[in-house]
């Protein structure tokens, strides 16, 4: 039996096996199939390759030279078939999960160009039609937290050692997939309906049964703008890599934000009814393989505009950053897409609300939530002090990035001027002095913070975006849409 | 640092925070230090701190609404700040700025 950690990533690829056997691949044999892996930490911290070739038929593994190759290079030597498993060692200056791929992809690069990089024609090729690193994904990309498993880039039909069969595609999955949960609804009777809405009269149920037709959106529409595009099928789609064999069939959505500080709408989906589908006939027992469904969820549309600014650093963050955040608690992120031409962008996050804000027009700030809070931001400091992968994350906006310079520096001067007249009698000279010479000077403010030790910023720290625990000694920290980072380390 | 800054003189009122400043900012320095953070004295960690009040400042005066202000000067022909932002701008009588 595959320990417990491993199942969700093993019903993850039963799923795929099955949803690839519905389509034009059925007489294909899921031995026939590699499953190429392209992330480094999860497969160290989470599918180790041992379990890998448990429950598939080849593993490849592509990422740079450091422990984790290493490691993996260790582990090949010692399994029985080692001609299982590739390890794929890039040059230590890509990092195929993220940059050199999608730099490659994104400047049209030819097949020969990009496997170069990858070191195996066949992935190179299938990177390329499938545009697994495209602007906009084939399929909707999931960001898992931590704890979490991915799988990226899917599966490959191996029936030829150098070229790859086309995989099922997205329509045909969608529909195999629903149709095959439409079949299952009947059969399964475990139910999982979620917790009420806080205010019944305010919510409405956005999707029901009876309007939950089995199509998915086009990928086009991706991401969704529109709450009632958002449908059960939808939902199913977005928690699929978390919870695989849930099949949602109903829920409230009840807006919870509205045009607070950022361009868009922030909903509360609860009332989640769901069925389970059918787990695969192995050694597994179903009651222990997945986390039980989430009652509530919380789903942030945005129009990626924000103080008049294009942004798209919040899905940015949540689909590359997050992972890689260990020092701060944040809401785990289940799925995050964001549209590369109009900045629309979709998430869907872990609900919070049992946690407390702290309302500062209620009662002064005392001393221990600031406390609690510096505690925890430094926390996010020192994790990413003078971190070269910050580098690696190229729409992560600095302090002093020339747009960022002139829009706060022109706002500050125009706001400035229009008051100031009226300002000589509510502030003191010297402070009245120097808020006027801040309107000239405060691009070199931001140089001179730039000369300062890189590290991840939120950008928006306040008590707005705190959640805390009853006693006020933790703290999680929400919306991310102004993370910046300061100057670039070598 | 713009965190801490623009935390402390956004959300913590003047008179607690001249008192506790010190005592938080160091907290947040030892924390640095008990995470691994090294090469980075308090000294350091004041320096970027002060400059990163006028940053705060500058943020604070992103949500100005200068509509509103003049829609109150055309009313009572005087502009008043709110207490909170006028303590911001008066922090930074303390500020001395890069020139």
């Amino acid at each position: 039996m595959l320990p417990r950690q491993y199942r969700q990533f093993w019903l993850l690829l039963h799923n795929f096996h099955r949803r690839l056997l519905q389509s034009q691949h059925a007489l294909l044999r899921p031995e026939q199939f590699e499953i190429f892996h392209l992330v480094g930490n999860d497969i160290r911290d989470n599918v180790p390759p041992r379990t890998l070739l448990q429950v598939m038929h080849i593993c490849v593994v592509i990422n740079r030279q450091d422990d984790t190759c290493h490691g993996l290079t260790a582990v090949k030597k010692k399994i029985s078939r080692p001609e299982r498993l590739h390890v794929v060692q890039s040059d230590h200056s890509y990092n195929l999960s993220s940059t050199a791929v999608r730099r490659a992809v994104r400047s049209n690069a030819s097949v020969q160009e990009l496997n170069s990089l990858v070191g195996i024609p066949s992935v190179a090729e299938y990177i390329l039609r499938q545009q697994l690193w495209h602007n906009l994904p084939k399929t909707p990309t999931a960001a898992m937290n931590k704890n979490s498993d991915h799988v990226r880039g899917e599966a490959m039909d191996s029936s030829s050692s150098q070229s790859i069969g086309a995989t099922a595609s997205t329509n045909n999955y969608r529909t195999d997939r629903n149709a095959d949960n439409e079949g299952n609804n009947n059969n399964n009777s475990s139910n999982n309906t979620a917790g009420s809405v806080r205010s019944p009269k305010s919510s409405r149920a956005t999707n029901s049964p009876k309007n939950s037709a089995p199509t998915m959106p086009h990928d086009a529409e991706w991401p969704y703008a529109d709450i009632n595009t958002v449908t059960p099928a939808v939902l199913t789609h977005m928690i699929q890599l978390h919870w695989p064999c849930i099949h949602v069939t109903h829920f409230n959505a009840q807006q919870i934000g509205k045009g607070v500080g950022f361009g868009g709408k922030v909903f509360k989906l609860s009332g989640i009814v769901a069925s389970q589908q059918q787990l695969p006939n192995m050694d597994i027992d179903s009651a222990d393989t997945e986390e039980e469904l989430w009652s509530s969820f919380v789903l942030k549309m945005s129009r990626g505009v924000w103080n008049n600014k294009k942004t798209v650093a919040e899905p940015q963050f949540y689909q590359q950053l997050a992972s890689l955040v260990r020092s701060i608690a944040l809401p785990k992120c289940l799925f995050a897409t964001v549209h590369a031409q109009t900045g629309l962008s979709t998430l869907l996050l872990e609900d919070l609300s049992h946690l407390q804000l702290f309302n500062v027009k209620k009662q002064p700030v005392p001393k221990q939530v600031a406390v609690t809070a510096m505690r925890a931001v430094a926390k996010l400091h020192a994790e990413w002090w003078k971190s070269p992968t910050l580098n690696e994350f190229d729409w992560l906006p600095a302090l002093n990035d020339p747009a960022t310079k002139e829009g706060l520096t022109a706002k500050y001067a125009a706001n400035w001027k229009q008051i100031s007249p009226h300002l000589h009698d509510q502030l003191s000279e010297k402070a009245f002095d120097t808020c006027a010479t801040l309107a000239l000077v405060f691009p070199s403010v931001l140089d001179a913070l730039m000369t300062g030790p890189s590290t991840l910023c939120h950008g928006d720290y306040w008590l707005g975006n705190m959640l805390f625990s009853n006693d006020w000694q933790a703290v999680h920290v929400i919306d991310w849409q102004s993370v910046c980072r300061g100057k670039r380390e070598i | 640092m713009i965190d801490v800054a623009f935390f402390l003189y956004h959300q913590v009122a003047p008179e607690l925070l001249k008192e506790i400043e010190t005592e938080v900012l160091r907290e947040y320095y030892n924390e640095l230090v008990a995470h691994g953070v090294v090469d980075f004295s308090f000294d350091e960690c004041q320096r970027y701190y002060d400059l990163s009040k006028s940053y705060a400042c500058v943020l604070g005066m992103m949500g100005v609404s200068v509509r509103g202000m003049k829609m109150q000067f055309y009313k009572t022909k005087t502009i008043a700040l709110t207490p909170k932002f006028k303590r911001l701008l008066n922090t930074m009588e303390h500020v001395i700025l890069p020139l």
